[in-house]
């Protein structure tokens, strides 16, 4: 998935490019770039290579200010492999100081995956009964991460321990 | 909630799953093992994101499951579920997963199921051009040794390459 997903995103440029080309010659507005996507939630942990298994529904969380023909674009690019766009981006929690990784670098499209810490202490913040054998297994791996997330003052107690 | 490393069997559900393109997951590749609805509830105990799919599956896929259907008309609680799946009020539980999410996770995958019929399916088109483009397209196909449709569709992935 982290493969084809590269692709997708590589895909997306090459369209985009096009578009600002086709934009510029006749004269109209070309899409607002470089774009910047944040990739959160289950597919930034799907993404980051953890060492405890992940499942994940097909849902990408991205935070990022996409126009609508980008949005489109990027929406059926990864319909095709099998991948729904979030939309309700507005319901993503992030800590403020979140560390993002660069994955993709591009000319006109960057995106950056969320570090596994901060989208492990979104998790804990929601307090989500599916989340709580995956928070348990990443615990039992990294339980150093459970002090730093309790600075956070995100509470953990509710995990089984 | 069940913190155990996943069974074969749940390995088996898990790789079914990933196969139709349901769940992502990092460590698995997708297998078309045979599971049936007796798989799934039991390894949904470890791995919650195969419940939240499933009133998805027996909505829009029911084909996944192996005499599904059969083992759907012995289940009153699965019956109930999904009569219940788009008018019970959101924060209703089953299985301690909310309706909001398995609504959520079930209108994803008829989008995708959808989509992948919509790219499956041949469609016929009258297009309009003029005498000289008719007569480039025929030099074109003359050329190539093939029909006007395999140019035309030649030129339509060589534009999106």
């Amino acid at each position: 998935m982290k493969g084809r997903l590269f692709q997708c995103f590589r895909l997306f440029e090459a369209r985009l490019q096009r578009q600002v080309k086709v934009a510029r010659r006749e004269g109209s507005v070309p899409p607002k770039t470089p774009l910047t996507l944040h990739i959160v939630g289950q597919m930034a942990l799907i993404v980051s290579d953890l060492p405890i298994p992940v499942a994940g529904t097909t849902d990408l969380d991205a935070i990022g200010l996409l126009e609508y023909p980008a949005a489109t674009l990027l929406r059926a690019l990864l319909l095709d492999i099998g991948l729904t766009l979030e939309t309700d981006q507005h319901l993503i929690w992030m800590p403020s100081h979140t560390k993002y990784h660069p994955w993709y670098r591009g000319p006109l499209v960057r995106v950056d995956i969320a570090d596994p810490l901060f989208v492990i202490a979104s998790k804990c913040k929601f307090q989500r009964a599916k989340d709580r054998a995956l928070l348990a297994q990443y615990f039992a791996v990294f339980p150093e991460a459970r002090k730093i997330i309790e600075r956070m003052r995100i509470a953990t107690s509710w995990i089984t321990p | 909630m069940d913190h155990t490393i996943a069974t074969q069997a749940t390995e088996r559900v898990i790789e079914r799953l990933v196969y139709e393109g349901l769940l992502v997951h990092n460590q698995y590749r997708g297998r078309r093992w045979r599971v049936t609805l007796a798989d799934l509830l039991a390894a949904g105990r470890s791995e919650p994101r195969i419940l939240e799919v499933l009133p998805g599956i027996l909505l829009h896929r029911p084909t996944v499951l192996y005499r599904g259907e059969r083992d759907l008309r012995a289940s009153p609680e699965l019956q109930k579920l999904l009569r219940d799946l788009h008018s019970a009020a959101p924060t209703t539980r089953w299985r301690g997963l909310p309706m909001q999410d398995l609504r959520h996770a079930a209108d994803r995958i008829a989008q995708l199921q959808r989509h992948q019929r919509s790219k499956g399916r041949w469609r016929n088109i009258n297009i309009r051009v003029s005498e000289v483009d008719l007569q480039r397209l025929d030099a074109l196909a003359k050329r190539a040794g093939r029909n006007k449709s395999d140019v035309v569709r030649d030129l339509i992935a060589q534009a999106n390459s």
